[in-house]
Parts: structure tokens; sequence; C-alpha cells
């Protein structure tokens, strides 16, 4: 075989060679198993947050209702605003929600959730004197958060039924 | 023929050969990554790709993704050009033997087309698997719907995706790789 012949033999496997190697050898370490040689790997990072009704804010011209959000997650989060409508147990609405100001939330930290109530005037009425007689209320939110998380904005539904008791949750300003 | 005369020393040294070869090498050894994809924030994104033939970082919510077969091509590539400078080096100080000019692979020049190819067709896969529109450079927002039991997560995400300057020198090395290859003297000198 003449040099030039070998020389572009060897030319060709030798580049061949050195990117076959690596992979061979990954594949043998890897117990020649396809599937765990080719499936990303992932550990996700928890994300989760858990909602507490705390009160019931009144003052002359105003209701809010107050959350207390705890972040049981593993990434730091940021609640941008909250949408949604307060529902009676019966299913009538009583009034519209939308939040105070954002609330930051480091991961295993907690914060409190101020909704501001724009609520009608009848429905009002009607939880005002049901708060007075019966003391205890049954209440539902359902609305979307939009929640920041590192930079990424995800619109999230929420939905939580919650219970005011006028001797322990309602706070007159 | 006069500049190949020069730019071969008289057909003993290929000079364009041998400044290809070492500019392969330092882009082979290179780490750096030739795309970079942020999405979410800068400081701390939400996810991160930070590609190029040589190396591979995926970061999701702040955890990496691990491909193992994606750990071992990347290493196969890095070999692979390191072996293509290496034979371009010895190619360009031996120009004059006839048997040289086997030592010139295209393999520089081909990889950073291919890497923009390769990052098309992905672009373009996602696209029309999962509908996320990435851009291969310059800022848009991400939308994507994320089903979480009956409900539906609507997710934006700011992305800004860069094809970086390392790239550009890869390029240049590729280029160089062809200049030399279509420069070496193809006269019989042995």
């Amino acid at each position: 075989m003449s040099v030039d012949r070998a020389v572009r033999i060897v030319a060709l496997l030798l580049p061949l060679l050195a990117f076959l190697s690596p992979l061979v050898y990954g594949f043998g370490e890897y117990g020649w198993d396809v599937h765990s040689f080719v499936v990303p790997r992932y550990k996700a990072p928890k994300i989760g947050v858990d909602l507490r009704f705390r009160s019931l804010s009144v003052s002359d011209s105003e209701f809010m209702l107050i959350f207390q959000v705890n972040n049981t997650g593993e990434v730091d989060l940021r609640i941008l605003s909250f949408d949604g409508v307060v529902y009676a147990s019966s299913g009538e609405e009583i009034g519209e929600l939308s939040l105070v100001h954002e609330v930051d939330l480091l991961k295993a930290s907690s914060g409190d959730l101020v909704l501001d109530l724009k609520s009608r005037e009848m429905a009002l009425a009607g939880l005002v004197s049901k708060l007075i007689s019966g003391g205890r209320v049954s209440l539902s939110v359902k609305g979307i958060a939009r929640v920041e998380v590192l930079g990424a904005v995800a619109e999230v539904p929420v939905s939580k039924s919650f219970e005011v008791d006028v001797g322990k949750s309602v706070n007159v300003l | 023929m006069r500049i190949r005369w020069f730019l071969t020393l008289g057909y003993r040294l290929n000079l364009v050969g041998l400044l290809a070869g070492f500019l392969l090498s330092y882009v082979a050894l290179s780490d750096r990554a030739w795309w970079v994809l942020v999405g979410g924030s800068l400081e701390q994104p939400a996810f991160l790709a930070q590609l190029s033939p040589f190396r591979v970082t995926l970061t999701a919510l702040g955890e990496p993704v691990i491909i193992p077969i994606i750990l071992y091509l990347v290493l196969g590539t890095r070999l692979s050009i390191l072996v293509v400078a290496g034979m371009m080096i010895t190619g360009s100080l031996t120009a004059a033997k006839s048997w040289s000019k086997h030592l010139f692979s295209l393999d520089g020049f081909w990889t950073p087309l291919g890497f923009l190819i390769f990052l098309f067709i992905g672009s373009e896969f996602l696209k029309l698997k999962l509908g996320l529109s990435i851009p291969l450079a310059g800022r848009s927002l991400v939308d994507y719907a994320l089903q979480y039991g009956e409900e539906k997560i609507l997710i934006h995400i700011p992305v800004a995706a860069e094809i970086t300057w390392d790239y550009w020198v890869a390029l240049a090395a590729g280029l160089l790789s062809l200049a030399a290859k279509l420069l070496h003297p193809t006269r019989q000198r042995a």
C-alpha cells in the first residue's frame, strides 16, 4: 500500500474513530441500555402555594378579603395580580376582587394577599345581614392569578372556599 | 498561482492551513456557547440553553436537564475536530509531501453550517410539535398552555436568543479550513 493511500485511509478513519469512541464508551457506561442513555434526566423543583383565608376587613367605603399565602415550593414567586369573583354558598355573585398590591414570596415564606372587594350594594347588604344574624357565612372565590416565576408569567386559575366567622375573622375598621 | 506560492512559502508550508488548524483547535477546546437562549429573567432565567457542538447546557427552573447521550456526542465532536485540526496542522507543515493534501478535512467548515441548520430544524420542530415560537436571534414572547388537571395554565415567557461571537469565530475557522484546502499544493512533490 502506498503512503498516499495509507494517509488517505487514516485521515478518513481517525476523525470518525474520535467521534464514535466516546459514544460507544458512554453507551457501555449505561449498560447498553438505549432508554437510560437517551432519555433526559430532570428533577423539576416543586412549585406550590397554600392559600388560607384570614379575615374580612370592613371599613366605611370598602371591603377587603385577606388571605395568607404560603410558598410551599422550591422557587421564589411573585403574585402580580388577581382578578376574580366572590360567590355566596347559594351561588349568588357577591362582588369582584382585585389585588391591592403585588406579593413577593421567597421559597418557604408567606405573605398577605389583600384583595379589594368591589361589591354590588344588594349582595353586600345580604352578606352583612347574614353575618349579623348567623355569625358565619360560607363563601368561595374563583379567579385568575398572574404569578411570576423566574421571569415567566403564568395565569393560574384559583378556586377557594372558606368560611367567614363574624366573631373571628371580621375586622371592622 | 503567485498567491498560492506566497501563502505556502513556495509550496513548503501552508500558512492558511496552519492558521485554520490552530483556530480550529481553539474553537474545539473552547467551552463557550455558540447560541444562547434565555427564557424569563436574565439574572435567574426560567430556562436557559447554551449550545455549541462541544458543549450543551440546559436548565429549567434553575435545575439542570441532563441527556446522557449528548454528553458523549459533544465529547465525540470535540475530539473529532481536534483530530481534524491536528491533521490540518500536520498537513500544513508537510505541504511539500504529496500525501499531505489528504490531511485537509472540511469537517471544520461543515460543523458551523450544520449547527445553524440544526438550530433551524430544532426551532421548526418546537413550533410544529409544541407550538413554541423560539427565535434564532432576537427577542420574543413565547406563550404556552399547560394542562394541569382539569385546569389550563397559560404561561407567557419573554425569550432572548443570540448567536454569539464564538459562532462567528468557528465559522471563520471553517472558512479558513476551506481556503487552506483550496490553496494546498496539488502537485506531486514527495
